[in-house]
């Protein structure tokens, strides 16, 4: 498999921050009530993975050692502090919203682990498609939590994403009419509940995909020895 | 950066530490002057806005985010926007921050006519249950409009329900709706008691008409 393929399937599925590495679990149980909400912190997230990830690969010949970690604390939250600002000034509406996580992003660890296991070691550009590939694939899961919490909790799906996007999104806002909704799943249990569930399922999928790919292999065996 | 400065840098840590400490200072110094004006644009929009809401009901013909007065009282600073017609005072409102609600203090905009009764309130900023105590959003429920037109002279009992007062609870949510009337209700107080100096008008630019004029209510 060529790297960029790798990579690609490492943030997404394989290697996926939330679902696989488990990090960031703060930022993911907190802003995930809502389906829009998960959406503009993992857009967020993103932004500051990628950059934080060319940042520390640009510098990582430079970088000593010794201090490796204070320069990358130091990088990620000159970033996020500057997405902070950004936000504030040009999508001030989603800075209502999501203002208060920001300040989060930088305590998530899966900008941390990016940037010691792959930016610090890699070409500016392969950390740029490792940051973005990780931040994607944070955000589907984000969304993805989000959506299931929000649905079951209150009969929505991307409430308010006009907000977040703009009213050409609009359409995106569905709403169950007459469903009262279980406020369990938008309170921070919920979140833990939705995010086990989800987990065990895709523990399931890729034990299926083991089985499977076993029995393939087994059965090509059999085939080869005859 | 040079190899043989880069080499050198990376035999002294601390060095390098502080040039990275240096560069990230430059970095943000640089958006903060690339944002700094478009920020206040937009909060001095945000401010408008809710003035805009809060005030809709009190006529007026001047621009409240530039009328201020700073008062103090019982150790709260507020910033009082002052709604004028021609010159008169007609209406105030302030943000008001209540007592803590199930999620924390929830902050409110409150606008008062100048007679004492409430013009409009929305709220500013609250992290109440999802569902539950998020109806106090005028967004979500009308319920935040039942306290336009009352004052501290109406009669009113200023309390929820299920503490003898008038006003509703909301199923599953009382502290939210508690929290609310008792801020507004000490907004009120705070209106009254501070009225004489909310509503004097101070000579200077569109003010010296209406300053001689008697300040006791008609």
């Amino acid at each position: 498999m060529s790297e960029v393929r790798r990579v690609v399937r490492d943030g997404l599925w394989d290697n996926n921050v939330v679902f696989a590495q488990m990090l960031g679990m703060c930022p993911t149980l907190a802003t995930t009530g809502s389906a829009t909400n998960g959406l503009g912190m993992g857009l967020a997230t993103t932004v500051v993975l990628v950059s934080s990830g060319v940042l520390v690969s640009l510098f990582r010949n430079v970088i000593a050692r010794e201090v490796r970690i204070a320069i990358y604390v130091l990088l990620m939250s000159t970033v996020v502090t500057l997405v902070d600002m950004a936000m504030n000034a040009w999508l001030h509406e989603l800075h209502k919203v999501l203002g208060l996580f920001i300040p989060l992003i930088v305590v998530n660890c899966a900008i941390m682990g990016r940037a010691e296991a792959f930016a610090s070691k890699r070409a500016p550009g392969m950390a740029a498609l490792d940051g973005l590939m990780m931040g994607i694939g944070f955000t589907l899961a984000l969304m993805v939590l989000g959506g299931v919490r929000e649905a079951i909790g209150q009969g929505t799906l991307f409430a308010d994403a006009s907000m977040l996007l703009g009213q050409h999104f609009a359409f995106l806002e569905l709403r169950l009419e007459g469903y009262r909704g279980v406020l369990l799943m938008i309170l921070p249990p919920g979140g833990f509940l939705a995010l086990g569930f989800l987990v065990a399922a895709r523990q399931r999928m890729l034990a299926r995909a083991r089985a499977r790919s076993l029995g393939a292999s087994a059965g090509a065996g059999i085939t080869a020895g005859t | 950066m040079s190899s043989i400065a880069a080499g050198g840098l990376r035999q002294r840590p601390g060095l390098l530490l502080g040039a990275f400490a240096l560069g990230c200072s430059a970095m943000l110094g640089m958006g903060d002057l690339a944002t700094h004006e478009e920020i206040r644009l937009r909060q001095a929009e945000d401010l408008r806005n809710a003035l805009d809401q809060t005030l809709s009901a009190v006529p007026h013909d001047n621009n409240p985010a530039a009328d201020t007065v700073a008062v103090e009282d019982e150790g709260r600073a507020v910033t009082v926007y002052r709604a004028r017609l021609a010159g008169e005072v007609r209406g105030v409102a302030f943000n008001w921050v209540s007592e803590a609600g199930y999620g924390g203090p929830i902050t409110l905009t409150v606008g008062i006519g100048r007679d004492g009764r409430i013009a409009s309130v929305r709220v500013l900023s609250h992290s109440e249950t999802p569902g539950l105590g998020d109806k106090i959003d005028v967004r979500k429920s009308d319920w935040i409009r039942g306290f336009d037109g009352r004052g501290l002279d109406t009669g009113t009992r200023w309390a929820v329900r299920k503490d003898g007062g008038e006003f509703d609870q909301f199923a599953g949510a009382t502290i939210t709706p508690r929290a609310v009337v008792g801020a507004v209700h000490a907004s009120l107080k705070f209106f009254a008691g501070n009225r004489a100096r909310l509503l004097a008008v101070p000579a200077g630019p569109g003010g010296d008409v209406a300053a001689t004029r008697s300040e006791i209510p008609s």
